[in-house]
């Protein structure tokens, strides 16, 4: 296991490496001029001018040049300055990732935790009427989009029957508290803040501005998570080593979570890492909708202002969390199947 | 098998009773949430005042307001640097000016920080006894030279494109400081060629331009007195008083934190800042109601109450005085409409941006429909369900128009002009200095759909740039029409007759989440498709501070400008859109002949003091724009918002309105259930 891990340890930095080189890539695509336009905030409009802030940047070096010098500002945390936020590309994700990440894991835990069980629901109940109906959803609400099903949960939790705040991490007065010096904002997600702060106001607050936004990106994740536990279960719950089990009297639930669960795990542990890195892409559309200020829609606002220094930032970012979350996910399925790290 | 479902059936249970509290939880919502102090809750529900008869839901503390918004970011909070109606209104609730405006009359003032004033026979001399007593928010007192180096500091900062030409002109009779001490150096350029910068002008002019603005005016600590010369009467000058450029600083707390000295050697160095060197970029101490509270870039923006402020008695009869009642102003970044209008809805905010098209989503929620702009008008009940108030018909002195800009900043690429060459892929850079490509694009505009589409009818074409009531509008004066055939014509004469057989291309970008903006873009683009298949203008949904940004680059081949006036003469509007000193103007990069003729026609009407003669020159100015096509001039619209019932004492100033769920008297404001 320690050589598989070593092994998986190593290909990071070539991985890394290469994420670097195509971002960086995406940049060289610009005439000096144009980069230029990315390294002041008001361009001067005489050449010669241009060419003198081409020139203190060296923007006209050679590109590995260029290269190396852009990968050492990256190094040191610097990663050119925000147009669209107002602030270096390094602080907006230092103020917008608790956000993401409070909703990422939020959602994570109730996509796993609730899709498998479905999942395996839909198996144990085979061709009856839960296991229909649970099908008939996963039918569905795959092919939903996240906005839409956040949108509808919107305008009907939210603006319809009031059950649920419409957006937001806290509502006003809370958010004011949070903000405030009395505040200790141990790690900007609010769930736990409020915990360290003894506040279960706050923390029912942060809760309920959690529930339309994560279940939005649960109903579509729980769609494949669904699916994809009820056949490997369903396989291997016709397995010889089940009947067997129950032949020899093994309770039921006994033979269901010990031995066909633990061999149907691994595709589904594999596709619930999958989805965990894939709400990256959904939690941007996810928090246009609810108004969470989180990396996704400050991706989103950066796409819309042609702000491609914080477009590049946000994107080498999320593709190295992407490249570690991989890693984990791969270590995670070796340790569960030992088959894998043999190989 | 059956166990297994039963364990599951248990979970399940567990499961169903979490989300349950959690559903529960919001019906608790109506106590209302903890107060920020971490304390008692912070507002009684509405519903609970009003004994649970069926009030909709209020779910913001009694003493709070929370408005949701396209963009909470304020321009900035240095009160002469911003130029923007919301940033204008914030800074009009923190900071105070010698003198107010008495309610909704934007001719009649009351006392502020002066408690009465004198002016000279020749109404060239102001002078203003001041108010003892009045602390800033970090503590100092207001004496008189606060409030000299307050209005001389405006007047030597004079960022490019900002509001202190207003100031300059009356008080020295120029209309930028640079241009002051151009003419003290004797350093004037040559026609066509660009004046010289700040820094390399003589110390000597440098130091007597600042010398004119310390005389103009000064301050008498001792008779508690501070004395403003002008150059010309003017009469508005009392306008430009009490509004938010006038705020009065504390000029020792300026200095020990890094601004403007005081002194004339150096105060180059404080001139022109970019909009975030300045000190008061996210900082503020002034007097006034309240103070900044918290500001989240790209979040939230919140103002709290000032309990020590300074008013003890009424301004005007029925005024507030005292604390304000009102103890939070908080206001949300909310880009999408649909959030902000589920927020509305449940009762999260009292306030929200809406977009004009989407008004009729808000029909179900209206509990009554007021002919005018606050609570006098006449009201109709149209739903006992509702928990709106809307207002509308009432008179507003704003308009918007289309901008063409005559010179588009092109170095290091600009992508809304695609190839930058006459190819069909993009536009030159001078793509508007032809005359024909300006007033093609007016005749391929459809007004029409416009008002019935965007204005939902509540607005009229505009006649140029000066807005209806004012000196050199003219009802019958001469406007352009939505005529295909026309437009036809004239775009097939342009540049050489090559534009029908080539066409061309630009991306015009309006604000995201500006419906209005873009619906107007997409009519104009819809004309020009239907003229030829091949001019073809793009829309782009832009973040706003990027789009200030291109603006301020002049990078934007087009722009929606919207005005509001500063104050109630054609002189403002016509500064604005035609001079190149003004705020929409001197982004267009008109040509070197044009820019002569136009500001040297706005600075004659502006000193004019034949009231005949100066009709007759804004109408010519309203009639050059026009003939020049400088703009698209859209329209003029009539006012109309909507607001909670809870929230009584606003009241609309032409001058001075509401702009992005801020008000520019905020201490008037209060919420009540009945």
């Amino acid at each position: 296991m320690r050589t598989y891990i070593a092994r998986r340890l190593l290909l990071l930095p070539v991985i890394l490496f290469g994420t670097t080189l195509l971002t960086f890539g995406l940049l060289a695509q610009l005439s000096p001029s144009q980069r230029a336009a990315l390294y002041v905030p008001r361009l001067p409009r005489s050449p010669q001018a241009v060419e003198r802030v081409i020139a203190r940047y060296g923007l006209d070096d050679p590109m590995p040049e260029q290269y190396l010098r852009w990968l050492g500002q990256v190094a040191q945390g610097n990663l050119g300055f925000s147009k669209s936020g107002g602030e270096p590309v390094s602080t907006v994700i230092r103020h917008h990732l608790p956000a993401t990440l409070e909703l990422a894991l939020w959602s994570s835990v109730t996509i796993v935790w609730v899709g498998i069980r479905l999942g395996v629901l839909a198996a144990i109940h085979r061709d009856r009427a839960l296991d229909q109906l649970l099908r008939v959803f996963s039918t569905i609400a795959s092919g939903v989009p996240f906005y839409l099903v956040g949108l509808l949960g919107l305008l009907l939790f939210a603006g319809r029957l009031q059950w649920l705040p419409a957006g937001d991490r806290l509502s006003s007065p809370n958010q004011l508290l949070v903000d405030g010096p009395t505040w200790l904002p141990l790690t900007g997600m609010y769930t736990l803040d409020a915990l360290v702060n003894r506040r279960p106001d706050v923390w029912l607050d942060a809760l309920r501005h959690l529930a339309l936004p994560v279940a939005s990106l649960s109903v579509v994740s729980w769609a494949y998570l669904l699916r994809v536990t009820r056949s490997s279960m369903l396989e291997a719950l016709g397995e010889d080593y089940v009947r067997t089990a129950l032949a020899k009297g093994v309770p039921a639930r006994q033979a269901i979570e010990r031995h066909a669960w633990a061999n149907a795990r691994l595709p589904v542990v594999t596709l619930a890492g999958l989805t965990v890195l894939g709400l990256l892409g959904g939690v941007a559309f996810v928090e246009a909708v609810f108004n969470w200020p989180g990396l996704g829609s400050r991706f989103i606002q950066a796409g819309v202002s042609l702000d491609i220094v914080t477009t590049m930032g946000l994107t080498l970012f999320a593709a190295t969390m992407l490249v570690i979350g991989n890693l984990v996910v791969d270590v995670l399925g070796a340790w569960l199947d030992p088959r894998i790290r043999l190989s | 098998m059956q166990g297994g479902t039963r364990t599951s059936g248990v979970r399940w249970a567990v499961l169903v009773t979490a989300l349950g509290l959690l559903a529960g939880a919001s019906g608790c919502q109506d106590t209302g949430p903890a107060a920020p102090d971490g304390g008692t809750p912070g507002g009684r529900a509405a519903g609970e005042d009003a004994g649970g008869g069926g009030w909709p839901p209020v779910n913001t503390p009694a003493d709070t307001v929370v408005g949701a918004t396209l963009v909470a970011d304020p321009e900035t909070l240095d009160p002469a640097w911003t130029y923007f109606l919301d940033a204008e209104a914030i800074v009009m609730n923190m900071y105070d000016r010698l003198v107010g405006f008495e309610r909704e009359k934007p001719d009649a003032f009351v006392p502020s920080l002066a408690t009465e004033w004198t002016l000279s026979d020749d109404k060239t001399v102001y002078t203003f006894a001041l108010r003892e007593g009045v602390r800033f928010h970090a503590g100092g007192t207001l004496e008189p030279h606060d409030v000299a180096y307050s209005l001389q500091r405006a007047m030597l900062q004079d960022r490019s494109a900002g509001p202190i030409w207003m100031y300059l002109k009356p008080v020295l009779g120029v209309s930028s400081i640079a241009s002051l001490a151009v003419e003290l150096a004797d350093a004037a350029p040559d026609e066509g060629e660009e004046p010289p910068a700040l820094d390399a002008l003589p110390d000597e002019a440098l130091r007597e331009a600042c010398e004119a603005v310390r005389a103009a005016v000064t301050a008498a600590d001792e008779a508690g007195t501070v004395t403003i010369r002008l150059a010309t009467a003017t009469p508005w000058f009392m306008q430009l008083l009490a509004m938010p450029w006038a705020s009065v600083l504390d000029r020792e707390w300026m200095i020990e934190e890094g601004d403007w000295d005081g002194d004339c050697d150096g105060w180059v160095a404080w001139h022109d800042p970019a909009v975030e060197e300045s000190l008061l970029f996210d900082r503020e101490n002034g007097t006034g109601p309240y103070q900044l509270d918290a500001w989240k870039k790209k979040e939230s923006f919140a103002l709290e109450a000032w309990d020590d402020y300074w008013r003890t008695e009424p301004a005007w009869p029925g005024g507030p005085s005292g604390p304000p009642r009102l103890k939070h102003i908080v206001r949300h970044q909310v880009p999408e409409w649909s959030t902000r209008y589920a927020k509305l809805q449940s009762g999260e905010v009292d306030w929200a941006d809406v977009p004009q098209p989407d008004r009729d989503q808000l029909a179900d929620l209206v509990y009554a429909e007021c002919d005018g702009p606050d609570e006098q008008a006449a009201c109709t009940v149209v739903n006992e369900a509702g928990f709106l108030n809307y207002y509308s018909g009432y008179p507003q002195a704003s308009a918007w128009a289309l901008t063409f800009n005559f010179d588009i900043a092109a170095t290091g690429g600009n992508p809304y002009i695609g190839s930058g060459e006459l190819d069909g892929e993009g536009i030159p850079p001078d793509f508007f200095s032809d005359l024909d490509v300006r007033r093609g694009f007016n005749h391929c505009f459809d007004w029409e759909t416009m008002i019935e589409e965007v204005n939902r009818g509540d607005a009229v074409q505009s006649r140029g740039p000066i807005i209806s009531g004012l000196q050199g509008f003219e009802e019958d004066s001469p406007i352009y029409t939505f005529d295909l055939d026309t437009c036809v014509e004239e775009l097939g004469q342009a540049w050489d007759g090559r534009l029908p057989e080539v066409g061309f291309e630009l991306t015009v970008p309006h604000w995201a989440g500006g419906v209005e903006a873009e619906a107007v873009l997409e009519i104009l683009a819809d004309g020009l498709a239907r003229a030829n298949p091949k001019y073809r203008l793009e829309t782009l949904p832009l973040e706003p501070t990027a789009m200030m940004a291109d603006v301020n680059d002049r990078r934007l081949p087009m722009s929606i400008a919207g005005w509001g006036e500063d104050y109630h003469d054609a002189s403002n509007w016509a500064f604005t859109y035609l001079h190149s000193g003004g705020a929409y103007g001197g982004y267009q990069s008109f040509p070197t002949d044009l820019t002569t003729r136009l500001d040297s026609l706005v600075e004659e009407a502006q000193v004019e003091t034949d009231d005949a003669q100066r009709d007759r020159m804004y109408a010519e100015l309203q009639g050059l724009a026009i003939d020049e096509a400088t703009a698209i001039y859209l329209s003029q619209g009539l006012g109309w918002r909507y607001e909670r019932r809870e929230i009584h004492g606003v009241y609309v100033n032409l001058v001075s309105p509401w702009a992005m769920g801020i008000g520019p008297d905020l201490y008037s404001v209060w919420k009540e259930v009945p």
